[in-house]
């Protein structure tokens, strides 16, 4: 009840704020290096709200995303993103709205359709390759009009049920634009406006991004991601930013994902925006998720106890009763293994200790291959270990072996995590 | 540029301790079986082997559904091959796969229904 409550006013502080983009779509930052699987797919609709303080701007960037697994190894995925100012406060719309160039979200309209593709190489390494074409012409624009490309190296811990964590990192080459055209564009909106002196305009970007999520909860993960772009050959004085995404995901369903985030911007040194904000998606995925179902147990009512009277009676001296340990062989081989010279020095001691005690050996086997094989090999294991106990001091007369091959199986034979422990040689005190 | 080259090394150094051995054998028919007192159709089965805490296993999916995992029978071997090893074994008891890595046979046996 307590956790009920605690997650409700988490999520009713998450509301305003967040959601980080995050996903196993091979097109957010959170990327994991394991393929979603073949036939599988995740689809995602999420709303991101920036809050750029300085610029008195709020931007809302709604997205739809899928990511669909071609093969084990191969994933593709695709976004389309649609910016919505919510608040242009006092500044001009005309300039905010008609810049053709703007590389940042501070206009109304589509924005990209990404495409990606990722390569899993291991479950723990892929490669990802990615495209970002605008989607809008230069009058209208809400974006730079010039496709850009890039790609990462992702880098994860294996996918468990407690969580993941993972590292990437990227580049991306922004589309260029024509300069004159640029600074002629923003000296006729924008009488302050200070002509670039360098030789790009949109820089080059190296991506770095670190981030996981751990399960906190049969339903809740708490995710996190610091995620580092550095911007190369820049005219403006922008050169390093450092996002940081920390929010929940609840587990809907087995296949029904909600993410809640907070987002906030800690280092963007072109000295004009202090960044915050958050977000939240939903995420459909066809990889269902382990969910523990609650198990109702009954109690049951304690059995009045009762005691019964025990004759004592006069107890015998008895010696020890003589239990031997099995010792186990690999696949196809009689060769003493280290663990079983181990076990069978201890029975050689116990033997050792009782000189009355006659022993069999009996050779055992698995399934695997024909009846006469593994008699024969069942002899030879049980053979193995007569050889060692008679090199370790026993009197090779007071041992019997023989063979039963596959026919006394102790286990299941039909899987190999049980099957292996017919592969054995068991000791049993002879009568007599 | 030298970011650039360190991220790159880093990313290196840390995939060969955690890289772990995976490899998809692609779809492979099987026989009717059974693991562990379930049985299993016959059919197209797509057969992943994957290391895990130093045992082998064979991970099998049908439609892209996980269906089962059996550990691997690992005996050694210095005759290598290519490929996949398909047999069923004498009396039909078993459907085998073999496949060779790291001077291994990596078997999967998979008893056939009777």
């Amino acid at each position: 009840m307590r956790r009920s409550v605690v997650l409700f006013v988490v999520l009713l502080l998450a509301i305003p704020l967040i959601s980080s983009e995050y996903g196993n779509s091979g097109l957010f930052h959170l990327f994991y290096a394991n393929s979603i699987g073949s036939g599988n797919y995740i689809l995602t609709l999420g709303l991101d709200n920036l809050d750029r303080e300085k610029q008195d701007i709020d931007i809302n960037d709604f997205y739809l995303s899928l990511g669909y697994g071609l093969s084990d190894k191969v994933e593709i995925g695709a976004r389309l993103n649609f910016w919505r100012r919510v608040d242009p406060d006092n500044l001009n719309d005309t300039y905010y709205n008609g810049t053709p160039y703007a590389h940042s979200p501070f206009y109304e309209g589509l924005g990209y359709a990404d495409f990606g593709i990722k390569f899993s190489i291991s479950k723990n390494f892929a490669i990802r390759g990615f495209v970002e074409m605008p989607l809008s012409s230069k009058e209208t624009a809400t974006t730079t009009t010039k496709p850009a490309f890039g790609g990462n190296l992702i880098l994860s811990t294996n996918q468990t049920k407690s969580g993941i964590l993972t590292l990437n990192v990227g580049y991306k080459h922004n589309g260029k634009i024509d300069k004159t055209e640029y600074v002629n564009f923003m000296n006729t909106n924008l009488s302050t406006f200070v002509t670039p002196t360098g030789t790009e305009i949109i820089s080059d970007e190296i991506l770095a991004g670190a981030g996981g999520k751990l399960r906190i909860a049969n339903r809740v993960y708490t995710i996190g991601e610091l995620y580092y772009t550095g911007y190369l050959n820049s005219d403006t004085e922008q050169k390093n930013n450092l996002d940081l995404a920390v929010g929940f995901q609840f587990l809907l369903s087995e296949k029904v994902k909600v993410n809640i985030a907070y987002k906030k911007n800690l280092l963007f040194n072109d000295g004009l925006a202090s960044t915050q904000g958050g977000a939240i998606s939903i995420v459909y995925t066809s990889i269902p998720e382990e969910i523990k179902k609650k198990v109702v147990v009954k109690k049951e009512e304690p059995k009045p106890v009762i005691k019964k009277e025990v004759k004592k009676e006069v107890v015998k001296p008895v010696l020890t009763p003589l239990i031997f340990k099995d010792t186990y062989f690999a696949f196809d081989s009689y060769e003493l293994t280290d663990e079983a010279k181990t076990i069978l020095l201890k029975e050689v001691e116990k033997l050792k200790e009782r000189k009355d005690v006659k022993i069999i050996i009996e050779g055992h086997t698995c399934n695997i291959g024909t009846n006469a094989y593994n008699l024969a090999l069942g002899e030879k294991r049980a053979q193995a270990v007569k050889d060692f106990m008679v090199s370790n001091g026993i009197d090779p007369s007071r041992i019997d072996i023989i063979s039963y091959g596959e026919e006394r199986p102790a286990f299941d034979n039909s899987t190999e995590e049980t099957r292996r422990f017919n592969r054995r040689a068991h000791i049993k005190k002879k009568n007599g | 540029m030298k970011k650039i080259a360190l991220l790159i090394i880093l990313v290196f150094v840390l995939t060969f301790f955690l890289f772990s051995y995976e490899r998809n054998l692609g779809y492979i028919y099987f026989p009717s079986f059974i693991q562990k007192d379930t049985p299993h159709n016959k059919g197209m089965y797509k057969v992943i082997v994957k290391e895990e805490d130093g045992n082998y296993y064979f991970y099998l999916y049908k439609k892209g559904n996980f269906v089962l995992k059996e550990m691997a029978v690992v005996k050694p071997c210095n005759k290598p091959f290519k490929g996949v090893r398909k047999a069923i074994l004498k009396g039909k008891e078993y459907f085998r796969i073999q496949i060779y890595h790291n001077n291994n046979l990596i078997m999967g046996y998979f008893e056939l229904k009777q």
